[in-house]
C-alpha cells in the first residue's frame, strides 16, 4: 500500500540534530497532524518527508523508494508542499502564482480549469489579476495554498498524492482556518494523504485522524487525538499544566485553564 | 495578450534602433537609401558591380555600420538577458552582471589575456588567438559569478546586502587587477584599457560579430528552458523544488549562460553598465515578471537600448565619439538610484 514514510529519520541542521530517529507513516485517506513546541523539529521532519532535507540517518520513502531517488518533477507529481512562509520575489498576479504549481506541458484548458478550481477553493475567485505581493498576509497565504492545490489536482494518475502543510493556517482568519482544514480533510477523503504542522491544539484535535507529538527532535506520542491529547502528554510536550476536557467531537483544551510550568 | 504586445513592441523598437544605427553617422544614409543600395548590390551580385555613387555608401554600410549594428544588438541582448536571468536566479531586481562585478571579472580576464597572454598568442594561429579573448572573458565571468553565488546565497536565500556588497568587492578586486595591468602595460596597450573600462562599439568588425555570436546564442537558446524554472524560483529555491523544478540544474545552466553572455558582451564591447539592469526592469513594469515573456522582451529591449546609446555616443560630440559606457551610465545610474529609492522600504530583510 502507498505511503509516505520516515524510518528512524534523523535530520541535522547547522551541525545540530534537530530530528532524532523519527518513524512516521503518512497514509492515504488520513490526516496526520504534527504538534509540539517551537524548535521541536516538526518543520524539519516535514522537510525530510518533502524530500528537500536529506536525512543524516534513516530513510524517507515514498511507496518504498527513497525520496532522494525521485527527480524533482516526478516528486512534484506525488506530493505538494506548503512551506511555513513562502516569499515572492517579483510581483506575480494571483493567477500566475497558482499556475506555478502546474506541471510542464499541461494542456491549456486543463490548466485553466485546475487553477480556477484551486482559486475557488481558497476563496480567491475574482483576485486572478491582482498582484500577489500587494495582498494582505492571509490572502497571500491563500494564493500559495491555491498553488499547492493546483499542483495536487493537475494531471491525476490514480496514485495517491500527499499534501504536506507547514503551519497552513497561521495568519488566516477563523473562517479561512476552518476552510483550509476542510480542504485537507477533503483531500484525505478523496484518497490522498495529509501531513500538517499545527500549533493550535484544539484545531489539531479537530482536524486529525492521528496526532504525532514531538519534543526536542523526538516523537513522544502517536495516536488518535483522544489518546494523545491528555493532561500528561500536554505537560510533557508543552511544559504546560492544563486539564484537557472531552466533548462529543473530541478532546479540547481551554487556554484559560492552562498554566506554564517552569522547566527544571 | 499584454505580454505578446510587449514582445512585439520591443521588437519594433529594436527595428527602429537598428535602422537608426545603420543610417546615422558622419555620412547620413536614410532608410530608403539603405534599401536601394542593398537591392542594387543584390542585383549586381556584389559591391563591385554597383553604380559609382553607391559604392561609397555600400562600403560604409557593409564594412562599418552593419557589423557595428550587429555587434551592438548582440551585446545589448546578451547583457539584458544576462541581467534578467541573474535577477531571477538571485530573486532580486537589483542584480546585474555589471553591478555585481561579473563584467569586471570578465574584463580582467580579457585584459590578462591581452597583456600576459602575449607569449601564448604568438604561438597561436590568428583565429585561435582571437577566440582566446572571449574564452578568457568567459572564464573570468564564470569564476566571478560562482564566487558571488557562493558568498551571497545561503540555504537557498540571497541576502541582498551581502550580494551587492560582495559584488562591489569582487568588482573592486577585479578593477585592482586591471589597474595593476595598466601599470605594467605599454603605451599602445593603454588605449585598449579605456575600451575595456568604458566600453565601445567602435572596433566592431565582422570577425568580432562571428566570435560573439555563439556565446550570445548559447544564452538565447537556453532562455526558453530557463523561463519556467525562474518563475518558480521567485517562490524561493525550496518552494521551487517542491513545485518540481530541478533547482541545481537550473542554477548551473543560468550561471554558465550568464557568464557566456557577459563574456561575449565584454569581449566585443568592453564593460558597459546598466543595460542589464534597466532593460529587464522596464519590461517587468510594462508586462509583469513572467519569464516566458520577460526574457525575450528584455533581450529585444536591451539590444534596442544599446543601439540607441551607441547612436547617441557617436552623434553627441561628433566628430569625436564618446565611450558608450558614459552614455549608458548617464542614463542608467539615475535610473538605478530611482529604483533603489522606490524599493527602499522593502530593501531590508
Amino acid at each position: 500500500m502507498s505511503a509516505l514514510r520516515a524510518a528512524a529519520v534523523s535530520v541535522g541542521l547547522g551541525g545540530r540534530l534537530v530530528v532524532r530517529e523519527a518513524t512516521l507513516e503518512v497514509a492515504p485517506g488520513r490526516v496526520t497532524v504534527l504538534i509540539g513546541p517551537n524548535g521541536a523539529g516538526k518543520s524539519s521532519l516535514l522537510s525530510a518527508l518533502a524530500g528537500d532535507l536529506a536525512p543524516v540517518a534513516g530513510e524517507a520513502t515514498l511507496d518504498g523508494a527513497a525520496l532522494s531517488s525521485f527527480k524533482p518533477a516526478a516528486l512534484a507529481r506525488r506530493r505538494a508542499v506548503l512551506a511555513q512562509s513562502t516569499g515572492l520575489a517579483f510581483p506575480f498576479t494571483v493567477d500566475e502564482v497558482a499556475r506555478l504549481g502546474l506541471p510542464a506541458g499541461l494542456p491549456r484548458d486543463e490548466a485553466d480549469s485546475v487553477v480556477a478550481e484551486a482559486l475557488a477553493a481558497v476563496d480567491l475567485r475574482g483576485y486572478e489579476s491582482r498582484v500577489a505581493t500587494e495582498l494582505s498576509g492571509g490572502e497571500r497565504q491563500r494564493a500559495q495554498i491555491a498553488r499547492v492545490l493546483a499542483q495536487l489536482s493537475a494531471a491525476p494518475d490514480g496514485r495517491p498524492r500527499y499534501l504536506l502543510l507547514d503551519e497552513p493556517i497561521a495568519g488566516l482568519d477563523l473562517a479561512h482556518q476552518l476552510a483550509t482544514l476542510e480542504l485537507a480533510r477533503r483531500h484525505a477523503e478523496a484518497g490522498g494523504g495529509v501531513l500538517a504542522v499545527l500549533h493550535d491544539v484544539n484545531l489539531a484535535a479537530m482536524a486529525a485522524d492521528e496526532i504525532v507529538a514531538m519534543k526536542d527532535g523526538r516523537i513522544v506520542a502517536v495516536g488518535p487525538p483522544t489518546a494523545v491529547l491528555t493532561d500528561e502528554t500536554v505537560r510533557q510536550v508543552y511544559d504546560v499544566e492544563a486539564s484537557v476536557g472531552v466533548a462529543p467531537p473530541g478532546p479540547f483544551l481551554l487556554p484559560q485553564t492552562a498554566r506554564p510550568i517552569a522547566r527544571a | 495578450m499584454t505580454r505578446s504586445l510587449g514582445v512585439i513592441g520591443a521588437a519594433a523598437l529594436l527595428a527602429v534602433a537598428a535602422a537608426a544605427s545603420l543610417a546615422i553617422g558622419p555620412v547620413q544614409i536614410g532608410p530608403q537609401r539603405i534599401i536601394e543600395v542593398a537591392a542594387a548590390a543584390y542585383q549586381a551580385g556584389g559591391r563591385a558591380g554597383l553604380p559609382p555613387d553607391m559604392i561609397r555608401d555600400a562600403a560604409i554600410l557593409a564594412d562599418i555600420r552593419a557589423p557595428r549594428t550587429l555587434v551592438g544588438a548582440m551585446v545589448g541582448a546578451a547583457m539584458a538577458l544576462a541581467g534578467a536571468v541573474m535577477q531571477g536566479m538571485f530573486r532580486n531586481p537589483l542584480a546585474d552582471p555589471g553591478l555585481v562585478g561579473v563584467s569586471s571579472g570578465a574584463a580582467l580576464a580579457a585584459v590578462c589575456w591581452i597583456v600576459l597572454g602575449e607569449g601564448v598568442i604568438a604561438h597561436l594561429s590568428p583565429g585561435a588567438a582571437a577566440l582566446g579573448l572571449p574564452i578568457a572573458a568567459f572564464f573570468g565571468g564564470l569564476l566571478t559569478t560562482l564566487l558571488l553565488a557562493r558568498i551571497a546565497m545561503r540555504d537557498g536565500r540571497t541576502e541582498i546586502a551581502v550580494m551587492l556588497l560582495a559584488g562591489v568587492a569582487l568588482g573592486a578586486l577585479a578593477s585592482a587587477g586591471t589597474g595593476l595591468l595598466v601599470f605594467m602595460a605599454r603605451d599602445d596597450q593603454l588605449r585598449t584599457f579605456l575600451f575595456w573600462t568604458l566600453g565601445s562599439l567602435g572596433g566592431a568588425t565582422w570577425t568580432k560579430a562571428w566570435l560573439a555570436a555563439p556565446f550570445v546564442l548559447a544564452l538565447i537558446a537556453a532562455a526558453p528552458f530557463l523561463a519556467r524554472g525562474l518563475d518558480a524560483v521567485a517562490l524561493g529555491e525550496r518552494a521551487a523544488f517542491h513545485a518540481g523544478t530541478d533547482v541545481e540544474r537550473l542554477k548551473r545552466v543560468a550561471v554558465i549562460g550568464v557568464a557566456a553572455a557577459t563574456a561575449a558582451a565584454v569581449a566585443s564591447a568592453g564593460a558597459i553598465g546598466f543595460v542589464g539592469l534597466a532593460a529587464p526592469h522596464l519590461v517587468r513594469l510594462a508586462i509583469g515578471p513572467a519569464h516566458r515573456a520577460l526574457l525575450p522582451a528584455s533581450a529585444l529591449l536591451g539590444a534596442a537600448l544599446l543601439l540607441l546609446s551607441d547612436v547617441a555616443a557617436r552623434t553627441v560630440a561628433a566628430p569625436a565619439e564618446l565611450p558608450i559606457g558614459v552614455v549608458t551610465a548617464a542614463f542608467g545610474a539615475p535610473f538605478f538610484l530611482w529604483l533603489l529609492m522606490r524599493r527602499r522600504g522593502r530593501m531590508v530583510g
